[in-house]
Order: structure tokens, then sequence, then C-alpha cells
């Protein structure tokens, strides 16, 4: 891994390990309105102060992690073990097989992101789950049709013909050659573009209500949407939520080039 | 004034603290050869790179000067910042750079003529199409007008390196640098390009070449300088190699040696098994555009058997249709006219060591993962190892690689890619083991070592083992193989005991590659494309008649050797003759 990806890398998995920790937390704590703190700016006590409502800005913040960070878990994962078979079995395939996979990603990838969660949303109801589930089957196919081209570029490549002639399995062949070697990195590129886009959905959701995280449990998204513009208080309450996600599309598009960087042409060394 | 040519001093080319060039000191002269010999890795390509500018990044020139005098002008590389203006004036102007690989050093989106126009028009010289021709045959090329039209990628490797030449001379430069020009080539196409680079030397070029070829430094070289570690360790002149005594020196001259050293092959025994039959084995493909679709023959009628325990040896040059023929053995390709019959179990057991390792390998993979699946791939054919990581151990151990199981593929030099092959193939002891250029591009000693290794692994799977050698190095074949089978234009044209090569009357194919391998007496010529109706050598042969519009076949002319030839051979086998290539078994 290269220092640059670990660098990167490193606030996400920080950001990660908030979101489970932030699960463990009492909603009391952050719920709980106290007048007596309205407005208060940031103290030793209160690191980034109080929104209007006298609730502390920094258990909020921390606690919205969580709000956060699942949906963008469950739709990484939603999509690995979507857009991975569609891909593998269209690329590796001619046919039936590779015919069939490509109707499924056509279908998926026919709607938007955003109708995809809305209908997740209707369907099963509005919570975070179904958000991240949403953003995961609507990225499914990009990630499918990544792996596909990528399959179908190397199984012409000289090692695989030449694995296959020398015993290996077809199996693993493209387990472990074309998808776990050669590919890992496009992987790893779309499980961080769809951890990010989910983050991003979720807090747009909090954002416009009605969907997501409600109040008075906090998400980016509402602690923006109800502490900005506000005449009396405290700006960090929405600046920080702001800045946090701002933070997490940075790093993980940077993550995202970073790891693209590092993906190898056709037949190529590199990795 | 100074003294015209190139001359280093006290070159030190560093990546980071460590030295890979130290100390080297040279002098090149116009209408002088002079040949930097070494082994891989020695520094060759770096000291010639950096007379250029043309170091990978991270390398720099420590110390030492490089001198380019040409024309009254002397050009000056230090190392520092003031080098790049005296590279404006010297690259392609002062000093000519033949690279090793010059398919990849052409613009594949342009045709010849346009790179070659461009280049002349740089050099401030006459860019009409008529230029652009000329200078393509000053190049050796036999139709230049024709290679002025071609994209690179339709060129032959020897007409890509002339291409090659004919832009590294288009500004007239009074000094190249030529890094191994050769390599790749088949005997009679590198011969051919030797010779003309030897005829521009005798008009007056100054050639550096960089080589770790010891017979084409016997053969071209007026002097020559021995780099070992990045030092030059001995000079002499062009006839001196023999008698140079420095361990580098020695080290090479056994390499070269080895191969006349290798054990025989062992003699076919009377009771060995029959493992493969071929009969009229042919394979064509279509090839052009849908519209100008034609068929290409690239394996024709070939009939072949192979024993136990023997060892056969394919040469041709390149096109000839040997590795489709491999190809056809291994099951890789499905032949599309005539039979093949193997022995029960054989298609499992046969194994292929690819010419190209880096592409057949994962070069992401390390050494030690790819021996591990070829033990998986063995576990499922019932030769399971009751000790993987010793297994693996062991295997690199024997093939020198000891230190090397973490190393990616793509980390590893050409000769160590080669031996990682080698020893994956052994871990499945096939019965049948075809080897397709298994030395292309290595030096005299890795060559030697190579072979044993191929040797060691035949002989690990069991004493009914067969090795097929595919080869257009004829030295080698003749050092590791008991039977050679000569083949052009996709059919075999001359079947023959080893010890009968060099020996006798040949094919006059066979004849021109013994020539350009050294074997024969005589001036090497690179032979024009083979016919695709009649005898596919007639273009080149100098005894053809109208006789040999028809195809030849394959004629007796001693126990064991063939020759289809209409000029060569008394009377033709028998039609009925079932086994044509039925070798001699040892009594």
């Amino acid at each position: 891994m290269s220092p640059k990806i670990a660098a990167l890398a490193g606030p996400l998995l920080l950001l990660l390990l908030c979101g489970i920790t932030a699960q463990l937390v009492d909603l009391d704590v952050v719920a709980d309105v106290s007048p007596a703190r309205a407005g208060l700016g940031p103290s030793a006590q209160l690191w980034l102060g109080a929104d209007h409502l006298g609730r502390s800005v920094g258990a909020r913040l921390f606690m919205a992690t969580g709000g956060a960070v699942g949906p963008g878990l469950l739709a990484a994962l939603s999509g690995l073990a979507l857009g991975l078979p569609l891909g593998a079995a269209a690329g590796w395939w001619d046919g039936a097989p590779s015919r069939a996979a490509g109707a499924v990603i056509d279908v998926l990838g026919a709607l938007p992101r955003f109708v995809w969660v809305l209908l997740f949303a209707i369907l099963y109801g509005d919570r975070p789950a179904w958000i991240g589930l949403g953003v995961g089957v609507a990225g499914a196919p990009a990630l499918a049709l990544a792996l596909r081209a990528r399959i179908q570029e190397l199984r012409r490549v000289s090692f695989v013909e030449a694995s296959v002639l020398h015993g290996v399995s077809v199996a693993e062949v493209l387990v472990l050659h074309l998808i776990g070697t050669a590919s890992r990195r496009l992987i790893a590129r779309h499980l961080v573009e769809l951890f990010v886009a989910s983050v991003v959905v979720e807090a747009t959701l909090g954002y416009i209500g009605g969907f997501g995280v409600q109040q008075p449990a906090p998400s980016w998204g509402n602690m923006i949407a109800f502490s900005f513009g506000q005449r009396e208080g405290n700006a960090l309450a929405w600046i920080a939520p702001a800045v946090a996600l701002q933070a997490v599309v940075a790093t993980g598009a940077l993550l995202a080039g970073a790891i693209a960087e590092g993906e190898r042409g056709l037949g190529g060394g590199g990795g | 004034m100074a003294e015209p040519g190139l001359h280093i001093d006290g070159l030190v080319l560093q990546d980071g603290p460590r030295a890979l060039v130290q100390g080297l000191g040279l002098r090149l002269r116009p209408g002088e050869l002079v040949a930097l010999v070494g082994a891989s890795g020695a520094g060759k390509s770096l000291s010639a790179r950096a007379c250029l500018g043309l170091l990978p990044p991270g390398l720099r020139q420590a110390q030492g000067t490089i001198e380019i005098s040409v024309n009254d002008v002397v050009h000056r590389l230090t190392g520092g910042p003031d080098d790049r203006l005296a590279l404006a004036g010297l690259r392609g102007r002062a000093l000519g750079w033949l690279p090793q690989n010059s398919r990849a050093s052409l613009n594949p989106v342009w045709t010849v003529g346009e790179q070659l126009r461009r280049a002349l028009r740089f050099a401030g010289r006459d860019p009409s199409p008529g230029a652009v021709e000329a200078q393509l045959a000053e190049a050796g090329l036999r139709e230049p007008a024709r290679a002025a039209a071609a994209y690179p990628h339709a060129l032959s490797g020897g007409m890509a390196q002339r291409v090659a030449l004919a832009l590294a001379l288009a500004g007239r430069p009074p000094l190249l640098l030529a890094d191994e020009p050769t390599t790749g080539l088949d005997s009679t196409v590198q011969a051919a390009v030797m010779a003309s680079l030897r005829a521009r030397v005798d008009a007056g070029l100054g050639l550096l070449f960089i080589t770790h070829d010891l017979g084409l430094v016997r053969a071209y070289a007026d002097r020559l300088l021995i780099l070992d570690a990045g030092r030059v360790v001995e000079q002499a002149e062009g006839d001196g190699l023999d008698r140079c005594a420095s361990p580098a020196a020695q080290a090479l001259l056994r390499g070269l040696r080895a191969l006349d050293a290798a054990p025989p092959p062992t003699a076919l025994r009377p009771e060995a098994p029959l493992l493969l039959k071929a009969e009229g084995l042919g394979c064509s493909f279509g090839a052009g555009l849908p519209w100008r679709r034609r068929v290409v023959h690239a394996v024709q009628d070939v009939n072949l058997t192979i024993h136990g325990g023997e060892t056969i040896g394919l040469v041709g040059e390149s096109g000839s249709g040997k590795t489709t023929l491999a190809r056809l053995l291994a099951g890789a390709t499905r032949p599309t006219a005539g039979s093949l019959r193997r022995a029960p179990g054989l298609e499992r057991a046969t194994q292929l060591l690819f010419q190209q390792p880096e592409a057949h390998l994962d070069p992401d993979w390390t050494v030690g993962a790819l021996l591990r699946e070829s033990l998986r791939a063995a576990s499922r054919r019932g030769l399971a190892v009751a000790e993987p990581e010793r297994f693996v151990e062991e295997a690199l151990q024997r093939v020198g690689l000891a230190d090397k199981a973490e190393a990616k593929m793509g980390q590893l030099s050409g000769g160590e890619r080669r031996r990682v092959g080698v020893a994956r193939v052994r871990a499945l002891r096939p019965r049948l083991l075809l080897a397709d250029e298994p030395t292309a591009g290595l030096d005299a000693a890795l060559r030697a070592e190579l072979l044993r290794l191929l040797t060691e692994a035949r002989a690990e799977a069991g004493p009914d083992a067969a090795l097929v050698l595919i080869s257009h190095d004829l030295q080698l074949v003749r050092a590791a193989v008991g039977r050679v089978l000569v083949m052009l234009g996709g059919r075999v044209v001359e079947a023959l005991p080893t010890d009968r090569l060099g020996a006798g009357p040949h094919h006059p194919y066979t004849e021109a590659l013994l020539v350009a391998a050294g074997l024969r007496p005589g001036q090497p010529e690179a032979l024009r494309p083979p016919s695709a109706t009649g005898c596919a050598h007639q273009p080149s042969c100098a005894r053809a008649t109208s006789a040999c519009a028809a195809v030849p076949l394959l004629r007796e002319l001693a126990p064991g050797h063939r020759i289809a030839c209409h000029a060569a051979a008394p009377e033709p086998l028998p039609s009925a003759a079932p086994d044509p290539l039925r070798p001699q078994a040892a009594t």
C-alpha cells in the first residue's frame, strides 16, 4: 500500500470507528434540550459549543457519524455483492451468461441513484439502512461495468491462457488473478466511491427532511438544516457538520484517485 | 582541437547512494565498432543512455564527464543543469540511438514514412518521399516504398530494426549507440542487420555496440570492453575475446562454451513408448479485413511422432510455424486439418513453457505464490506434495532464486522470470515439455543455465518424459536435442538427427540458417518472405527451378535424415509411408 493511500485511508477508518462507537451512545445525551446552554460558543466542557436548543454540537456531530457510516458501509457491501458477480459473469463468459448479466446491469443502471433510494424508502420505510441499500443497488452497475471491461481486457492476456494451460482452474484464474489481483484496486475505488456517495445522499435527505435520520436524532444533514440561518446561536452548529461532510467527500475523492493511480494497464506491471 | 568521437571519463552513475556504474572510461572514434560486453545488469545500457541524457528517473550522473566531439564542436555532459543545452545539439545530430526494442520506439499511429519525414526535417534534410525511401533503402530495406507506407505493427522484427536504424541515422550522426540491436531477431536477419551496421562503420560511422552475444562480438567488433558490476574490467581487440583473462570475461566465455560442453542428449530407447502422433497436422486461420479475407496456413501437413525420452528441436525463422505447432501439440490451439493422437493422460501431462515469461506469469504475483499455485494444479493431477512450503523453498533453490520467494514477477529480470517458469513447470513433472524460445534474449551463461534446468526438469519427470525445444538458435538446439525438425512456411522441410547438423548436404534453407549461426562458412543473408505456393524457400533459393512451383515431398537422404527439396534428395518417400518422421531408435 502506498503512503498516500495509507494517509488518506486513515481518516476514513477513524470515521468508521467513530461511527461504530457512536451506536453505543445513548440518544438522550444528545437530544436533551437545555435552554441555559443555548447558543454557547466553544468551551472546555463543550468543545464545539451548543446549538440554539442548548444541545452539545460536538456530541451530536459524533453521534451523527453513526448515521453516515452505517448506510455507507451497507452501500459498499451491497454494491460489491451485486456488482462483483454481475461484472465477473458478464466479463468472463460469452453468449447467454454474459447477455443475461448485461441485461441485469442495464436494468439496475436505468434508474438514477436518488430514484432507487426513494423507491426503497417508499417501499420499506425511511430507515437509514435503506438509503445505503438504495445507493448500493444504484452504484452496482458502475462497478459491474468497470469490472466487466477489466476482465474482458485481461482474459485475452497471455498469462490467463498460460495459467489455464498450466492446470490452474478457471475459477482460480478468475477469482485470484483477474478479480483478486488485477481488479482489486478497481473494486476498492468503487467501494470508496459508493461509501462517499451514500454519506452524501444520507446528508442530503437529512437536510431535505422526511427521509433518513429524523430529529431529535442527529445527522450531518439535519444538523445543517436545523441550525443554518438561526439568528442567535453558535455558527459551529451548522459549520461543523458541513466541514465534516466536505472532509469525507474530499478524502474519499482523493483516496479513490490515489487508488486509481495504481491501477495497471493491459498486461502491464504495477500494483 | 579535440579528437573526434565519444570520450567517457570516470563516469559514475548512481541510484540514490548505490553506484550502478563506477568510473567508466571509454573512447569511440568514427570508423570503429566498439563492443560493450557484459552480463545482464552490468551497466551497459545505462552507460549508453547517460551519453544521451536518457537515464531513468532517480538515476544521476554523479561524477565524470562525457564528451562528444563532432565537427570541431565539443559537447560536454557533466550531469549538471547545463547538460540540457548540450543535449539539444547532440541527440540525433552528433549521436544516434538505436534502441533494443525498436518496434516499441516507433510511434504506432504514424506510418514509417511520416516518422522518417519528420526526423529528416528535424535534421534539416530533404523530407521528400524520395528522400524518405532513399533513407530506408540505405538502411537495408528491400521495398522502401512499401515500408514507408506501413505502420509499425505491420513490420517484421528485422524490418522494424532497420526502420529504427534509418531513423537513428536520419540526422547523419557520425556516432551511433546501438543497444542490443539484434536481440530477438532470427539469425539470418540478425546477420543482415549486423552486416548493414558493419558497412556503415566501414563508411566512417563510429558504433558503440552493446551486446551480450559473444559470437557477434567475435565476428564484427574492432575493439571490445568488458563491463562487470559497472566497471570496465578488460579491454581487447575484436579478435582477442578468447584471450581475455578477467573473471567476468571468463564467466561469459564459460557460458558460451557451456553449450558446447553440454552433455549429449540421451539416445532414444527402443522400448520408448509413443507419446504423440500427428498425421497431416495443419492449422489455418483467416486474416485481413472482412472484404479482403485471406487464409493463413500457419502449419501445414506436419507428420510427427514423439516418443518417451526424446529431445526434439524445432528450428526456423519467425513465422515459420514453430510456435503454432507447439501450441497444437500442447492442446492450446485446435488443428484445422489432420489428426493428433496422444498417449492416455498426456494432454494433462503436457506443459508449454511460453516464450515471454513476463507476459505469461501474473506480474503482480510473488514468485512463491506462483509456485504454490502450481502445486495446487499438481495436486489436482494427483501429484500432491506433502510439504508445500518446503517444496517451494527447494524449487527456488534449484533454480537459483532462493531469495526471491517474496519478489513480484514484475521485479525480476528476464532470466529470473524464465527460471520461475521452469520451476513452475517442474512442479507438475510433465511427460511432454514444450519450451518455446526459452533462451531468447539471454546471454550465453544464462542460456547454458536455462538449458541445464530444462534438462533437469525432463529428467525429474522420468525416463519417458520428452522435451521439445523451439528455437531459432541452432547452436542451442545442437547442444540440447537428439533430433531436429527445420520448419519453413508452416511445413517441416528437413528432419535429421542432430549429429548430422552441419555435416553433409542440407535443405538450402537449413544451409542459410547454418551460415547465419556461424556453423557453416559463408556470407549470411536476410531471406525473402517464404512463398505461399510451391516450395516456400524458392524466393531466396539459388537452386530454385521450375519444379519448385510444386510443394516438395520429404525424401530420405540418409537414415533418419529427410529433406523436402526438389534439388537436394534423390527420391521422394513412398506416399504410403505412415510415419515419415519416425525417429531412428538407438541400438
